[in-house]
Formats: structure tokens, C-alpha cells, sequence
């Protein structure tokens, strides 16, 4: 079910109600079973797939602990099964039409039967998670966990299931075998969060969905600033979208008392390429830092070897999110700025601008800008609508669509941009005082009780009138949810 | 404990804050095109009515409960919706059951040829939205409405929250029905083409239909209720005359059960209905057809021993000024004779603004009229203001006039081209005479028209 559905505003309080009323040693087999159903709403024959991983990771973990001899065996044989699952269900097709493709170019005909199933969903997060817990248990980090329902809830918890974070073993799984007790204040916080992620997905990115989609949908009547429009309003729904599934998977976590990584710290604030990887989609990037760069020798060989590292990581994270060779070119560009970077600082100590208050805004406005273009690829349907959108934004200065009332022949009408403009200034006075580490849930908590509930109820009545939801549209699933 | 408690108490505090901002938004977002006359069933005393008319337009636009209050002392009710299907009228009979324990339910059923238990589902939302929450309208929207759809039933704002852009001042005003859930229609559409399908041409009745049609016969038959079918008449088409069948096939299923059934296609010239004047539509009676129509009630109703109790009540009949207000505000707007509109006018208990271009020219018209005016006007341009009994005059030419007729604000602009606004609408002195007309009974400016005195008819 998705967060912003009807059935979660049952299913959460319900489960929330009965955790807390249950003994701490129950806590964990209803928190399983809830995050079962949760899973299973999807569709009941994913749990198959699920349970599969689990399984596996688990018995790894334990085979690791005995059979010292074989860890190598284990752990490639683990991460074989799990890569399998991953690569039958998300690349087979994708792979089958790049092997087709290939052999048809050299003038071989060949034939891959087509796999028609649907991708279950969260599959690429939560065997990232098994995956990271078996290499924990081989590196000596973490020891194997011999509670199956314990190592069960912690790949299956439900806030972080289906789109993250990827927790860590060292983070979540000795959380799961603590107590968990009431606590007002932080049932308020993590409420709190849920509700500015319901407004973040609701209000800002499921709008902005509309604009974005009307005109990557028929990127062949826009041109010049509408297609920059288009594609900065896909940077910023495409952060809202993410940001706002960690933040009520966080918040949903923290009602219950545990404590998931941080994902996203104000990524747009970055003031280079590499320092957005450490602030997007936080749990991925060190996932891929952890086992996967660092395994290949990360920054500490040559400097070709290290920009290949980096190249492979970016490329592999590129497909991460997608079977589409548009991901792959997003992941490459990305990699390829990251090279640059790399070179313009060490190899020729390259200063583009001051440490000046209007230094840093034009180091955060440029890597803004190289990551929005990155973000056409991400977006536009294949690699021939990404260059056409590319060549069209640049084909003519169309700037008297700002003042002709041309903005509101794009999806939405006046009404709905003056709605998205306000709700992004909300936004960015939210990030801003988060960048500068002002922890708004604890200044609201200092105001007095009127303030607070007319803060609340304000919320959450204009996530109800202005947010996307319901009958009148379709739903707009989280877009991380395809991976 | 007291930890607990205090939690306690504060989610809940808010709980209740909250719903009751998201109750108030939710009746301001919520469609309210028949909110008004379908809620007037609902506010109705409880036990208090003798009948009460079910169905679709058909009904509301025919049935007129305050012509058989003052003709044969009936005090019913019309529960009508869009599009009302057969499904939907068996839970207004139970809810007419359950409030009013009516002596006799009349139910239309045009709908009675649908196979299926919902056609539209906004024709269900626009019933939904007015009824109050009840076990039966639960029952309802369970029976009728898909899965698939009922969070829209069940919290509203799921589907009306995107309103927030369509919203007038009608959504935050509390609009008034004065005609007891009747909506008289008055233009006139010449169905000339009007076809009856003979009686012994016949077509099975759909099972759906049938299956609530004898739902309706049963609950009313264990509420000690008298039920009545009735189907009004419309221009059939060839693509509509098999539902003629069908409502012939009623007839012969009705027979069988023992239920009076009156087939309106059968029974015009009994009626008396024109087809060339008593039509607003090719599927609606107009008001001078529902007249018949109701009469026809009347009489029918009444010789089961409706309205015997005696015809006195002063609210029904303080209520029914309102309902004379509400026929004639409709019926100014479709005057198109100038004389004829003036007339009408002077005859009712209104109130009026004149914007007179030029006085001596209005006092001549007045004179080849044979009217008097009693008052003096003063040269040229001037405004004439009767309200409450007071006549008031101002000059538009070097003159001004800053005054409040009904809680609108009247104010003359002055100038080479002078002009009145009212509220905020600015009015030119382009006819040779500008008529505004109030009716305190309803509350409403009625009608605005431009006279001119060479011409014939009214300029709107």
C-alpha cells in the first residue's frame, strides 16, 4: 500500500495502537507480521520473493560464522542468488532487447523470449540491505544474527521496505532487539515528519508531476524556458518525491522508537557534484561506497584506476535505477562530472570561485544547474527524447512566456502554480533552516499548545485541499517505488 | 496515569478541532447543485407529511408540494435526484419511511428500464452529498455504489478537495429551498414529435429494475405505507421508444401485485397536457404541464382521504409566499412584452431601482399607458428607488445618489456619461428605462431589464 493511500491511514494507526498496548517481547512478531501485510498488499505473491532473500542472507550469515573456509564461496553464492532474483525480474527484458539489439546490428537475428512479469516492488532496496548485511557478517563487522524473526523484521521493516533507506546492519538490526516504550515527544516528531513528507510528495512533487509530465510527455510543441522549466520542476519532484517517501518512512520509524539514516540533506545546497552524492539519497550512495567502490580500490590507487572506479560505480548506480540505457547515461554524466571535479581540484588545483557568501550561491547554482541536465536523461523516456528535449531548449529564447500567460498552458493553470510557488518558498525556508542545523520540530515544540495545534491543523488541511490525491486524478506512486 | 491521561485529552482535543475545520471545509468544497432541494426533505418536521414523491427529474420538475397544500391541503414532499435510479429510490423510500411514515410514497420510474444498479456515479453524489449519514445511506452506498469508489462517499474531500479553484460565493452561502424539493421548470419546447407507444406493445422489464421495484413494495407493504408507481411523459424517440415498452410492461407487472401504477404517456389527454406548450424539454413538463400533472395528484390523493385533517397551518402557509416568490421570480424572466412586464410587476409586492433617462419621456410613456405616477421627477436623467414603502428620487445629472437599497450599495457615477452601480456592477443609462426588481420575499434581486419605449420588447 502506498503512504499516501487511504488504506496506510488505517493500517498505521492500527498497527501503532496495538504495538504499543502489546508486551515488548510480542513487539517484534506483530511489527513482522504488519510489515508482511504490508508487503503482500502489493501484490500477495511478492512475499515469495522477499522471504527468498531473506532466507538465503540469512543462512550466508550463518554459514559465514562456521564455515570460515568457504566465506568467500558463501558470500559470492549469496550475492549470486540475490543478484539473480534482481537481474530476472528488473534487467532480463532489458538485457535481452541490448543482446538482441547487438547481434541484430552485426546481422545475427536472435530471439530472447520476453520475461512478462511485473517488477515486484522495493526489490532492488531490500536485497541491497540483505546484501549489505551478508557482506557485514563476512567482513568481521557485525556478527551473524541467529534469530531468524529478528534478521526477518530487519530486512522486512515496512517503513523502509519498499523505497528506503537502506539501513545498515550496525544501525537497524540491534535496534530491533531493544524495548521500545511510549514517548510522547518523540511519537509528536516522528508524526510531524510524516506529515511534511505527505506535503512534500502531496502538494509539491505529485503538481509538479503534472506540469513535468505534460511537457516530457509531448516535448515536441515546447521549446526554449518551457522545457527548462519543466526539467527544474522535475529536480524539484524528483527530490520531494524521495525525500518525502524517507521522510514518513523515518517519521513512521521514529513513532515506534527506532531510528533510520538520514537520506537527503538539502541535496540543491550542494556546492559541487561530489558533495550532492553525499547529500542525495544518502543510504544508496554510501551502499555503493561501502561494497562496491571500496571493494574496487575507491580513490586509493592511480588516478585512471580511481576515475574507472568511480565511472563504474556511477554507471552501476545508473542502472540501479532503471532498465533503460537513459539511466545509464544519467549515472555516466554524473561519473563524469565527478572526474572532472576530481581533476580540476588535484590535478590543477582549480579554484572557480571565492568562499564568499556569493561564491558559494554560484558554486550552488552551477551544480544545480549540471545536475539538472543530468536529470533529462532521468526523465525523458529514451536517449532520442533526451536529445530532442536538449536541442529544443536550446533552439529559441522564449522568455515572453513568463509574461503572456503562456506558463499556464503547460498542465496547470494559474491557480495550481501560485499554490506550487507558495509551497515551494515553504520548502525552501524549511531547507534553508535545516542547512543551517535549526531543528524545527524542537522550536515548534517550545510554542505554546494554540499555536502547535493551529500549526497542525493547518498542515494537514492544506495537504487534504491542495494536495494531488483521490478521485479526480490517478494516483501518483513514489517514482523510487520501480526500483 | 495522569501522564496518560493528559495525552489522552490533548489527541483528542485536536482530533475534534480538526474534524470539525475539515467538516466545515468539506460542506464548502462539496458540489451543492441539488443540496438545497433534496436537504428541504430532510429538515422537514418529522412526521409531519401525508406524501412524499421519489424518483428522478421527472418528478422534482412535475410534483408541486405547495399546489396540493393550497388546493387539497396535502402536506408532502418531493426526495428527487438527477438521474435517480430505481436502486437508489428503494433507500429514499426507506428513508421516507423511517422520517416521515408518509400516508402514501409515490414513486416515479423512468429509470426502470437500466439493467444496472448504477448508471452515473454523479448522479449518486449529488444524492449522497445532501443526505444525512444514516445506517440506510451506509446500506446504500455498500449496495450501489463499486470498492473501487467508495472512499469518495465515505470521506467526501477525497473527490471534492480539487474544488478549492471552483469555488463561488453559492458554495459559502446556505442556499434556501422554498419548494419543498419541487424545481419547476418554465420554458416552453414545442415536442410536437411526441409519440405514445401502445399499451400492448411491451418489453420485459430489466431484473434489476424489477428487483428493487419489489423491494419498494415490500417495505412499504410492512411500514402500513401506501406505494404509487407513476412514470411521466416525454418525447420519445426511436432510440427512447423501447423504454415505453418497458413502463407498458409495468403496467401488467404492477396489475399482478396489486400496486396503483399511472402511466402518464397513456393519460394526456386525461391530463389534459399540450405537447406544444407543456413541455420545457424533450424529457420534461414545464410549470404550466406540472400544474396538471400535480392537480391530478391531487385529486388522486385526496380520494384516498389525504389532506382530510384540515388545511391549516400557519407555517405552511408563511412558507408557501416564498414559493409564490420563487414561481414568479422564474416567471419574469421569460416576459418579453414590455407592457406585459410591467404589468406583472405592478401586481406583485416588489421593490424596485428605475434608472429613467429621460423623465419627461417616461411620464409621456406612463400617460399613452394609462398609468399613474405619483411622484415627481425631476429633468433628465434621474434614478426612482421604491423601497419599503418609500419612494425616493435623485438626479443623474448634476446630482449624485449614495444610498443602500437591500443591503446592496447604490451609487451614481457622475459625469459626461453618467451610470449607476449596484454592488459592483456599473449600469449605463442606455435604455430609456432600466428596471431592477427586488422581491423581499426571497430575499433576491429577481430580475434586471432594459425598456425601450418605441419597442415591444424588453432588452435583457
Amino acid at each position: 500500500m502506498l503512504f499516501n493511500s487511504i488504506q496506510f491511514l488505517f493500517f498505521f494507526p492500527i498497527v501503532i495502537l496495538i504495538y504499543f498496548c502489546i508486551p515488548q517481547k510480542l513487539k517484534i512478531y506483530w511489527l513482522l507480521a504488519a510489515s508482511y501485510y504490508f508487503y503482500m498488499c502489493w501484490n500477495v505473491k511478492y512475499i515469495v520473493l522477499l522471504l527468498t532473500s531473506t532466507v538465503i542472507t540469512y543462512a550466508a550469515s550463518l554459514l559465514l560464522e562456521v564455515g570460515k573456509k568457504y566465506k568467500k564461496l558463501i558470500v559470492a553464492g549469496s550475492f549470486l542468488a540475490n543478484l539473480s532474483i534482481l537481474a530476472l525480474f528488473k534487467y532480463y527484458n532489458f538485457f535481452g532487447d541490448a543482446i538482441t539489439a547487438l547481434f541484430g546490428n552485426l546481422g545475427i537475428a536472435v530471439s530472447i523470449p520476453e520475461f512478462d512479469v511485473l517488477l515486484p516492488v522495493g526489490i532492488s532496496f531490500y536485497i541491497f540491505q540483505a546484501l549489505g548485511y551478508t557482506m557485514d557478517v563476512y567482513r568481521g563487522e557485525v556478527k551473524a544474527e541467529k534469530n531468524f524473526v529478528n534478521y526477518a523484521l530487519f530486512v522486512s521493516f515496512f517503513p523502509q521496505l519498499v523505497a528506503g533507506p537502506i539501513e545498515r546492519t550496525k544501525n537497524l538490526l540491534h535496534q530491533i532487539k531493544e524495548p521500545h516504550y511510549f514517548d510522547e515527544k518523540r511519537v509528536a516528531y516522528g508524526l510531524q515528519l510524516m506529515v511534511w513528507g505527505l506535503f512534500k510528495k502531496l502538494v509539491i512533487a505529485d503538481k509538479a508531476a503534472i506540469l513535468v509530465d505534460t511537457v516530457y510527455g509531448n516535448y515536441q510543441i515546447y521549446s526554449g524556458w518551457e522545457l527548462v522549466i519543466a526539467t527544474m520542476l522535475f529536480a524539484v519532484q524528483i527530490y520531494c518525491d524521495f525525500s518525502s517517501y524517507s521522510d514518513i518512512a523515518i517519521g513512521a520509524a521514529q513513532v515506534m522508537g527506532f531510528t533510520l539514516m538520514q537520506n537527503f540533506r538539502q541535496p540543491y545546497f550542494s556546492q559541487s557534484v561530489s558533495e550532492f552524492w553525499r547529500r542525495w539519497h544518502i543510504s544508496l550512495s554510501t551502499w555503493f561506497r561501502d561494497y562496491l567502490y571500496i571493494p574496487l580500490g575507491g580513490g586509493r590507487c592511480r588516478p585512471l584506476r580511481h576515475y574507472m572506479n568511480l565511472m563504474i560505480v556511477f554507471l552501476v548506480s545508473g542502472l540501479w535505477h532503471g532498465a533503460n540505457w537513459t539511466y545509464v547515461i544519467w549515472g555516466g554524466i554524473n561519473g563524469f562530472y565527478q572526474i572532472i571535479e576530481n581533476v580540476l581540484k588535484k590535478r590543477f588545483g582549480c579554484k572557480l570561485s571565492s568562499e564568499r557568501f556569493g561564491g558559494k550561491v554560484f558554486r550552488m547554482f552551477s551544480t544545480f544547474l549540471l545536475i539538472n541536465f543530468s536529470w533529462i536523461f532521468f526523465r525523458a523516456d529514451n536517449l532520442a527524447a533526451a536529445l530532442g528535449i536538449i536541442r529544443r531548449m536550446f533552439s529559441v529564447n522564449n522568455a515572453w512566456l513568463f509574461f503572456d500567460g503562456s506558463l499556464s498552458g503547460m498542465g496547470l493553470d494559474f491557480k495550481d502554480l501560485f499554490v506550487l510557488f507558495i509551497s515551494l518558498e515553504v520548502l525552501a525556508g524549511v531547507s534553508i533552516l535545516q542547512y543551517c542545523n535549526v531543528h524545527i520540530r524542537e522550536c515548534i515544540a517550545r510554542q505554546n499548545i494554540v499555536f502547535r495545534y493551529m500549526l497542525y491543523a493547518a498542515s494537514i488541511v492544506s495537504i487534504i485541499i491542495f494536495g494531488v490525491y483521490g478521485a479526480a486524478y490517478d494516483a501518483t506512486s513514489f517514482i523510487y517505488f520501480q526500483f | 496515569m495522569k501522564r496518560k491521561l493528559s495525552i489522552v485529552i490533548k489527541v483528542l482535543a485536536f482530533v475534534i478541532l480538526l474534524s470539525m475545520i475539515l467538516a466545515e471545509c468539506n460542506h464548502i468544497l462539496m458540489t451543492k447543485d441539488e443540496e438545497s432541494r433534496i436537504s428541504s426533505f430532510y429538515e422537514e418536521e418529522r412526521d409531519s407529511l401525508e406524501a412524499v414523491f421519489i424518483g428522478s427529474s421527472h418528478i422534482f420538475v412535475t410534483a408541486y408540494p405547495f399546489q396540493l397544500w393550497e388546493d387539497y391541503g396535502i402536506k408532502s414532499s418531493v426526495l428527487g435526484g438527477n438521474g435517480m435510479g430505481v436502486p437508489m429510490e428503494y433507500y429514499c423510500v426507506k428513508d421516507a419511511i423511517r422520517r416521515q411514515h408518509p400516508d402514501v410514497i409515490v414513486v416515479e420510474l423512468y429509470k426502470a428500464y437500466l439493467d444496472e444498479k448504477l448508471e452515473y456515479i454523479s448522479y449518486t453524489h449529488g444524492m449522497a452529498n445532501a443526505m444525512p449519514r444514516s445506517a440506510n445511506m451506509l446500506r446504500m452506498l455498500t449496495d450501489l455504489i463499486p470498492k473501487e469508489n467508495r472512499a469518495e462517499f465515505a470521506f467526501p474531500l477525497y473527490l471534492y478537495h480539487a474544488r478549492w479553484k471552483e469555488l463561488t460565493q453559492e458554495d459559502f452561502e446556505e442556499q434556501v429551498c422554498h419548494t419543498k424539493g419541487a424545481s419547476p421548470q418554465f420554458n416552453v419546447y414545442d415536442a410536437s414529435a411526441f409519440t405514445e407507444v401502445e399499451e400492448k406493445e411491451t418489453q420485459e422489464v430489466p431484473k434489476t429494475a424489477m428487483t428493487y421495484i419489489e423491494k419498494m413494495i415490500d417495505v412499504c407493504a410492512e411500514n402500513n405505507v401506501e406505494l404509487i408507481f407513476t412514470v411521466m411523459p416525454y418525447e420519445a424517440s426511436g432510440k427512447t421508444k423501447y423504454q415505453q415498452k418497458i413502463f407498458n410492461k409495468l403496467g401488467e407487472e404492477l396489475a399482478d401485485r396489486n400496486v396503483p401504477y399511472y402511466n402518464f404517456f397513456h393519460m394526456m389527454d386525461e391530463v389534459g397536457i399540450d405537447v406544444r406548450t407543456d413541455f420545457c424539454d424533450d424529457a420534461h413538463l414545464n410549470y404550466e404541464g406540472g400544474q396538471k400533472v400535480t392537480a391530478y395528484f391531487g385529486e388522486m390523493l385526496s380520494e384516498r382521504g389525504l389532506g382530510e385533517k384540515g388545511g391549516k397551518d400557519s407555517q405552511w402557509d408563511e412558507d408557501m409566499k416564498a414559493w409564490r416568490s420563487h414561481i414568479k421570480s422564474k416567471q419574469i424572466k421569460m416576459i418579453d412584452d414590455k407592457n406585459e412586464y410591467l404589468d406583472f410587476i405592478s401586481e406583485g409586492n416588489y421593490e424596485y431601482i428605475l434608472m429613467v433617462k429621460d423623465s419627461s419621456d417616461f411620464t409621456a410613456f406612463l400617460d399613452q399607458k394609462g398609468t399613474a405616477f405619483d411622484v415627481k421627477l425631476p429633468e433628465g436623467r434621474c434614478i426612482y428607488i421604491y423601497d419599503d414603502g418609500k419612494k425616493s428620487v435623485y438626479p443623474a445629472d448634476g446630482g449624485k445618489v449614495e444610498t443602500e437599497f437591500n443591503e446592496r450599495w447604490v451609487q451614481s457615477t457622475e459625469g459626461k456619461k453618467p451610470a449607476v452601480m449596484l454592488d459592483k456592477e456599473t449600469y449605463k443609462f442606455s435604455e430609456d428605462l432600466k428596471i431592477f426588481v427586488y422581491d423581499k420575499e426571497i430575499n433576491q434581486m429577481i430580475d434586471t431589464v432594459g425598456i425601450n419605449y418605441s419597442q415591444d420588447k424588453v432588452v435583457r
